[in-house]
């Protein structure tokens, strides 16, 4: 399968030789089932609002605690658990991760600390659920990222 | 004699009195014309109810007459229809309510709601040292006097303190009214008054009424106090005051997501209990009936054969996704607001996935059946 990478300004590709670098994912409550003790696949793609671009927190950057502090004071919904992927997970399932530190902010606009994203916007309705699956079941394998909620 | 007083002939069909430094000398401001037109406004409604129709309420006052020693208002039907005894009688009901707002009587049971919160802004227009009085014009009437102290009384009976004390706006109304769907239980129903209290998962016990007689069957249909009270869905107007929800008006519909008191019964809940906009974009519809209900029989159905049960979770389009994931392998039934089931697996080691459709329960319980992820 042959993908067209698209990165628009102030966007860099994550290099997959980076492949152990871990991408944190933040989880919020109604993506997190408490009786099945894990989170949906759904968290691990892109709601309509990110526009095929899900955010993810990369650890050369930030850690999975600063990540979920953040999200938690800045988000419309709490991050109540961390789960992550790698940068090599991210190819194997077909697509790629990018960096978009340096992307212009439009007004009242903030940035997660070592921010990026998932591209899902080359893939429509079935990759995007294959892509989700791939993602979580790499997700379980490594288990939740130990943090605890904000004081 | 159905007048004490005539001027120019023209009976004298009520007596409003304005006091006050800035009434003196027989002066009534344009601002508080409005006093006067709720007076009216609530004759009308009156007249409405006594008669079951709009002709009654078909009256004009006019200003017959203002006399000096403050604004000594007297009002006259500008015509005298068929309807004058209805409107007297309108008249005299509001008098008789007001005097119970205002003194020691019990306020009707039967009062409107909606009456009761007009009833409760005349006069809100008023400052420190003024007061309106209604005088009445006929015998056996009690005068009324409302000031701001008078008035914060006669709305606690009213029952209306918090909201009707608070800063009004310029048409003397703090209230906002959206169209809303609100998820909870009926806790509590008065099929005569067409009442009834809501406990709102979202915002608290409130009241609310609907208009709709035939309705009645419905709200008993979902009033329920035990364990496996059903969560109701109910669409209608939700009133706020100064911000704050406070009251559903104009029930338009009820729906019902009927709960069984098995261990997948609270996360359910969970999902029928979210409101519109609960995930990251702000615009996700609530759960639809439909899918939970579906979830429901598939949950069940694993539970009877005694296979794994999934993660249950709610889907950015208002439906629910079924979900056996492991680190090894994924398997979902995406259940559609509509009742679509989109199935869907993952495979140990697999990089792609299987894929189906079905509209029909039987085949999302097999599916679900194979799925031990």
């Amino acid at each position: 399968m042959t993908l067209e990478i698209e990165l628009g300004e102030g966007e860099s590709l994550i290099d997959p030789a980076e492949g152990d670098e871990m991408l944190f994912r933040q989880i919020p409550e109604h993506l997190y089932d408490p009786d099945a003790g894990r989170p949906a696949s759904h968290a691990f793609g892109p709601a309509t609002i990110d526009a095929g671009k899900p955010s993810y927190g990369r650890s050369s950057l930030t850690t999975a605690q600063e990540s979920r502090d953040w999200h938690t004071e800045h988000a419309r919904k709490p991050s109540i658990a961390v789960y992550a992927v790698t940068v090599e997970e991210v190819v194997s399932s077909g697509t790629y991760a990018v960096d978009d530190s340096e992307a212009p902010l439009g007004p009242d606009e903030a940035r997660a600390p070592g921010h990026c994203f998932v591209s899902y916007r080359e893939h429509d309705k079935s990759d995007r659920r294959r892509i989700r699956a791939i993602l979580l079941r790499f997700a379980l394998d490594r288990g939740e990222i130990p943090t605890t909620a904000a004081a | 004699m159905l007048y004490r007083h005539d001027v120019d002939e023209r009976p004298i069909f009520a007596r409003v009195r304005l006091t006050g430094q800035r009434f003196e000398g027989g002066v009534l401001p344009v601002d508080s014309l409005i006093e006067l037109q709720r007076y009216q406004d609530l004759v009308r409604r009156f007249a409405e109810a006594r008669d079951g129709g709009e002709e009654a309420g078909d009256l004009r006052l006019v200003i017959e007459k203002i006399d000096e020693g403050s604004a000594d208002v007297l009002l006259a039907l500008e015509q005298i229809t068929a309807q004058v005894e209805v409107q007297i009688g309108a008249r005299d009901e509001l008098e008789a309510t007001l005097a119970a707002a205002y003194g020691d009587e019990e306020i009707s049971d039967d009062l409107d709601w909606d009456l009761a919160t007009e009833i409760a802004q005349l006069g809100s227009t008023l400052t420190a040292e003024q007061s309106l009085v209604v005088e009445p014009v006929e015998d056996g009437h009690p005068r009324v006097e409302i000031t701001i102290e008078t008035r914060k009384r006669a709305v606690e009976k009213l029952d209306l303190a918090n909201f009707m004390l608070a800063p009004a706006d310029e048409e003397g109304s703090a209230l906002a009214t959206v169209e809303t769907v609100l998820s909870g239980r009926i806790v509590e129903l008065d099929a005569d008054r067409q009442t009834f209290r809501f406990d709102s998962s979202e915002h608290g016990e409130m009241r609310g009424r609907y208009l709709e007689d035939d309705m009645t069957p419905n709200f008993r249909a979902v009033l329920d106090s035990s364990a496996k009270a059903p969560v109701t869905r109910l669409e209608g107007l939700l009133q706020s005051r100064n911000g704050s929800p406070w009251r559903i008006r104009d029930v338009t519909s009820l729906e019902r997501f009927d709960l069984d008191g098995q261990p997948w019964q609270d996360r359910l809940k969970v999902l029928a209990e979210l409101s519109a906009g609960w995930g990251e974009g702000a615009d996700e519809p609530q759960i639809s009936i439909t899918s939970l209900d579906a979830a429901r029989e598939i949950l069940s159905a694993l539970a009877v054969a005694g296979r794994t049960l999934p993660g249950v979770f709610p889907t950015e389009e208002g439906g629910v996704s079924l979900e056996w994931a492991s680190a090894k392998a994924v398997r979902s039934i995406e259940i559609t607001a509509e009742g679509v089931f989109e199935m869907f697996s993952l495979g140990e080691g697999d990089f792609d996935g299987m894929e189906s459709e079905a509209r029909d329960l039987p085949t999302a319980i097999r599916f679900a059946m194979g799925s031990d992820a």
